[in-house]
């Protein structure tokens, strides 16, 4: 039994855990205290991550053959991606990935693509434009004794380590604002003032004056969902009239870094990616969570071969050609960007199959090509 | 049989060098190793430097020096790691009192085989949350908390040394009233010398570079015993003041103790409308449950009682109250809900004030003895 330090991959939030590993598996969580973002205290996602990982893991690539899909071995899988991509135009091939690799890999699918003349690349950010602001929190401390804190979405409920923070700032006295399409949740019950929306656009487009009356330098926006990317300029300029800071609250443990190396990809720009290519590789990227399962399979029916590369087996595969396994977090090292854009390298804490293939190898063997 | 004491120390001078007060914990369990005694020991260990203590299994005598040296940011829990992982093995476990009574009331539900263990004790003055007590360095000794190679509580004192060789200490008591020092459970702990387990080392009352040791078992007796004549370590007797000296140390920590039940339990206790502050907060992540030693129930009747309900937190009652009703009259104030919980809700309060009532009306005292609870029913569980 060893007790090993890793970085929760469930949000972007970058809490440590700690992984307890028995014979070269990951058998549970034990809190990580001296992490400083969470403390050893994790939320139920992350300490269940490693239990549906393992739960839907598989170690040899699937083939579609008359609408099943079949297990292939992992050289003549590469060698028919290898071929597919060869007898396509550059512009005719389409890259999705997410903010569920590493920097690392991130970097290595962006140097890839550039060998390949693959300009149809991007991550998709749910609406989230690449962070580069000045306006961004540089320490979730700050959060702790601010005086008032506007937040849009369910924060408590998604990304609880921030909630953690609001619940301090709120033992401490700060004024808590919120705003959401519920009725109700975690996070409105634990606002002094709560707003029902029907629109995150409409309601930064006519933006309340008692919240903005209350927001000053020391004052933080927090949102974890925006309904387009024009939101993102939106809450900016609200900050820049008052000097308040935000956190962006990104969907996946790497999505800051990603956004550094990978297009980003809003909801129109992946489905103009989709629609204007032939063959597309996935890459650990729950597209079918992005529009729901019915629409995405229609618009992926219409193409001709797609690949695609994941952690653990997805619920809807019957539309892709190839499905590769690729190592799970806890099998490989790195480095992940937080959402206030702190790196931090993580260990490899058991090893991986020998037979299952990095993105890296995956990749080199088709540039081989 | 009669607590027996002795003071003893290593004969190896790499480990009198890198344990403390002799490096006797560090070579009783290099002797379990290698008399092959037990399979393995369980022991804390740094993990990237002092601030960062974790439980560490160690099966290679050899290894059993990295982990030599006492660490106080080391809020650890063991009682589940033995219970869940170790039950296969023979295995000498290094315990804090809180994991002592762990221990105790998880044997009390044959959650391992006693046999199996050997349970060494050390004297335990309290621990220190990682990120705080790095934050009370910089404010409180104004040092760079990298800088600091080794900390340890001694004579009211929590004393650092620093890489140039100097050391500084600032009373305790100067901390906590300021709000830092040592976490909430602790100062609140009724227990320094776990006397729950075969033998309990530390430094009270002890020489300089000895440990004092009280023998509780026949096995720790044995144990003992066996290392003498193995050559590993040595003994003496220590003086009738030596043993006053510790009970009186024993005693202070007690009666400091007792100033910090009271404001904790009773002026300082949650008011009703704080709790419902508190629950309101429960995202139902069951960190408190998954980390609670007494919790071990197969079937859990919270997560029957409750659907997950993301638009509002769980009902107090189902929640909270059932796991209340199953596990605080075993509870050893042990803190770690408090310490996983995202939302900072200080549960342990409530657990551990309603183990108090419950010991008042049937006298009994979790982490104790070998009877169950009164009342207690396994069919619950």
């Amino acid at each position: 039994m060893l007790i090993k330090h890793s970085i929760c991959p469930s949000c972007s939030v970058g809490c440590g855990i700690n992984l307890i590993c028995i014979d070269n598996e990951v058998v549970g969580t034990y809190p990580y205290k001296k992490h400083p973002i969470n403390e050893g205290k994790n939320c139920s996602n992350g300490k269940n991550y490693y239990k549906i990982n393992k739960k839907n893991s598989f170690k040899t690539p699937l083939k579609n053959s008359g609408n099943k899909l079949i297990e292939f071995d992992w050289d003549r899988t590469v060698g028919s991606i290898s071929e597919i991509i060869s007898s396509y135009h550059s512009d005719e091939i389409g890259i999705i990935s997410s903010g569920k690799i590493t920097n690392e890999e991130a970097t290595f699918l962006k140097n890839f693509a550039k060998k390949k003349g693959i300009r149809k690349i991007g991550v998709y950010s749910h609406n989230f434009p690449k962070i580069s602001t000045e306006k961004l929190i540089s320490n979730y401390d700050e959060l702790n004794n601010a005086p008032f804190l506007f937040i849009i979405g369910d924060i408590f409920v998604k990304n609880p380590l921030i909630g953690r923070r609001i619940a301090i700032a709120s033992d401490n006295g700060s004024k808590i604002f919120s705003a959401d399409y519920s009725d109700t949740s975690i996070t409105s019950i634990n606002s002094d003032n709560y707003f029902k929306i029907s629109s995150i656009t409409e309601f930064l487009n006519n933006f309340p004056k008692e919240i903005e009356n209350e927001l000053n330098k020391d004052s933080v926006i927090i949102f974890n969902q925006l309904e387009d990317k024009e939101d993102f300029e939106k809450i900016e300029k609200i900050s820049n009239n008052n000097d308040s800071k935000i956190l962006p609250v990104l969907s996946d443990p790497n999505s800051y870094g990603t956004m550094e190396y990978l297009p980003t990809l809003d909801k129109n720009d992946l489905i103009d990616l989709i629609d204007g290519v032939k063959v597309l590789i996935i890459i650990n990227s729950d597209i079918g969570d992005y529009f729901g399962h019915a629409e995405i399979n229609s618009k992926l029916k219409k193409l001709d071969e797609i690949m695609f590369l994941t952690e653990s087996l997805p619920e809807y595969m019957s539309n892709f050609d190839y499905v590769l396994p690729i190592p799970q977090m806890s099998e490989k090292s790195g480095t992940l960007t937080n959402t206030i854009g702190k790196s931090q390298s993580f260990e490899k804490v058991v090893r991986k199959d020998e037979s299952v293939f990095s993105i890296e190898k995956i990749f080199n063997e088709i540039l081989k090509d | 049989m009669d607590s027996e004491f002795l003071e003893i120390k290593s004969k190896d001078d790499e480990v009198c060098k890198l344990g403390e007060c002799g490096g006797s914990v560090t070579s009783i369990l290099k002797y379990l190793l290698e008399s092959k005694l037990v399979d393995k020991v369980l022991t804390i260990g740094k993990y990237d430097d002092i601030y960062d203590g974790v439980p560490v299994l160690i099966e290679n005598p050899k290894d059993v020096n990295k982990t030599a040296g006492s660490l106080h940011c080391a809020p650890t829990m063991i009682g589940d790691l033995v219970s869940k992982f170790l039950n296969d093995f023979k295995v000498g476990v290094v315990v804090k009192p809180c994991d002592s009574m762990a221990l105790n009331e998880l044997e009390k539900r044959k959650r391992f085989d006693r046999d199996n263990l050997y349970i060494i004790g050390l004297n335990c003055g309290g621990t220190l949350m990682p990120h705080p007590a790095q934050k009370m360095f910089e404010l409180f000794y104004d040092v760079n908390p990298e800088d600091i190679l080794k900390e340890e509580i001694d004579k009211g004192q929590i004393i650092i040394e620093l890489k140039d060789g100097t050391e500084k200490g600032v009373k305790i008591d100067d901390l906590e009233d300021k709000g830092w020092g040592r976490r909430e459970n602790c100062q609140r702990c009724e227990i320094m010398i776990p006397r729950n387990t075969d033998l309990v080392c530390g430094n009270w009352g002890a020489d300089d570079g000895w440990t004092f040791v009280e023998i509780i078992t026949e096995k720790g007796k044995e144990l003992i015993q066996a290392g003498i004549k193995a050559g590993v370590i040595e003994s003496k007797s220590p003086k009738q003041e030596q043993i006053e000296k510790r009970a009186k140390l024993e005693k202070i920590m007690i009666n400091l103790m007792k100033k910090f039940e009271t404001k904790h339990l009773e002026t300082e206790y949650p008011s009703l409308e704080e709790w419902d502050k508190y629950w309101n907060r429960c995202i139902e992540c069951y960190g408190c449950r998954d980390v609670c030693p007494i919790c071990w129930c197969r079937e859990c009747e919270i997560e029957k009682l409750n659907k997950e309900n993301h638009s509002k937190s769980p009902d107090p009652l189902t929640f909270q109250g059932v796991k209340l009703s199953h596990m605080s009259y075993s509870c050893i104030n042990c803190g770690q809900c408090d310490d996983v919980c995202p939302m900072e809700i200080p549960l342990s309060k409530l657990f551990y004030k309603l183990q108090k009532k419950y010991r008042k009306k049937t006298g009994y005292n979790a982490g104790f003895g070998e009877e169950l609870p009164p009342l207690y029913s396994p069919e619950m569980e």
